[in-house]
């Protein structure tokens, strides 16, 4: 939103980086602003890349937009994966079908648990 | 917001509430209205005592219309004002969208087809999702130009037995 700074934090495991973006809702308004911020987080290294959407309680089409941007701009060798994803954020990609795309995990401790660095590729389920 | 007025907070019965209830916003055409408005029509459903997926999924739809609005109807000019009306009928959300900008293109309803999701990474499509969600999660959608005015109808079937994820009743 103008004039506030968005909740957006980074942690970094070994081989893994957390992004958990501390916002209730993932929309038009913030679309622009998270895809420049988690690009500064995520720039100068090849870590595999964990968003964790947890507090995020409401997704619409340009937050899901400024997802599959920020996937495409890792470029392919960078793994990303999602963690964390209430109902109303599942079912837009659910309905949308780019739940195919991604790996999601129901939170962070399971993403960092199923360590995929091996598995570059990115593969599609 | 000065423009916004609630005439009708009363919940209904729980279960299918037979009774009508109605709701009328108005708030600017910007990406902070809409914002604002989809925050308080999220409290007015819940008012309703709806299943929570039911008042997800409207917000969603109504979050995809009202932006398409601010996002085109107004796109580069002054921003004017949206006012929203909301019925709830028998197994229906019925909404009526009313806003003075500019005609969809052609003015006519967008297809809304299913984005295609490929396998490469860099041809993933990172729009064109809005219309296609305002289509699959709504019915009777109808659409008006009317002198200067946009005129839109849409029905939310509330999902009650159904699949709560995907909003199929």
């Amino acid at each position: 939103m103008a004039g506030t700074e968005m909740q957006i934090d980074i942690k970094k495991h070994a081989g893994t980086t957390v992004v958990r973006l501390g916002e209730s809702r993932l929309d038009a308004a913030i679309a622009v602003q998270f895809k420049e911020r988690f690009r500064e987080l995520t720039e100068g290294d090849k870590n595999r890349v964990v968003l964790d959407l947890g507090p995020v309680g409401f997704m619409d089409s340009s937050g899901l937009g400024a997802v599959v941007a920020i996937y495409k701009h890792l470029g392919r060798e960078r793994v990303f994966d999602l963690a964390g994803l209430s109902p109303p954020v599942s079912r837009v990609l659910t309905l949308t079908r780019m739940d195919s795309v991604f790996n999601i995990y129901p939170d962070t401790d399971a993403a960092l648990a199923d360590d995929r660095m091996g598995n570059a590729a990115n593969a599609h389920h | 917001m000065r423009q916004t007025r609630i005439t009708d907070r009363t919940p209904p019965p729980r279960l299918w509430p037979r009774l009508h209830s109605n709701a009328h916003l108005g708030f600017p055409a910007t990406g902070v209205g809409v914002r604002r408005a989809l925050e308080k029509l999220h409290r007015i459903l819940d008012g309703f005592h709806l299943r929570s997926c039911n008042v997800e999924i409207a917000e969603l739809v109504l979050a995809e219309v009202l932006n398409n609005i601010a996002k085109h109807a107004f796109a580069g000019g002054p921003s004017g004002i949206v006012r929203l009306t909301l019925c709830l009928q028998g197994r229906w959300l019925i909404f009526t969208v009313i806003d003075h900008g500019r005609p969809l293109p052609g003015q006519k309803l967008p297809r809304g087809a299913e984005p295609r999701i490929g396998p490469e990474r860099e041809q993933l499509p990172e729009g064109g999702f809005g219309w296609f969600l305002i289509r699959h999660l709504s019915d009777n959608l109808c659409y008006r130009r009317q002198g200067n005015m946009n005129l839109l109808e849409l029905r939310i079937p509330l999902v009650s037995q159904g699949d709560c994820l995907t909003g199929e009743p």
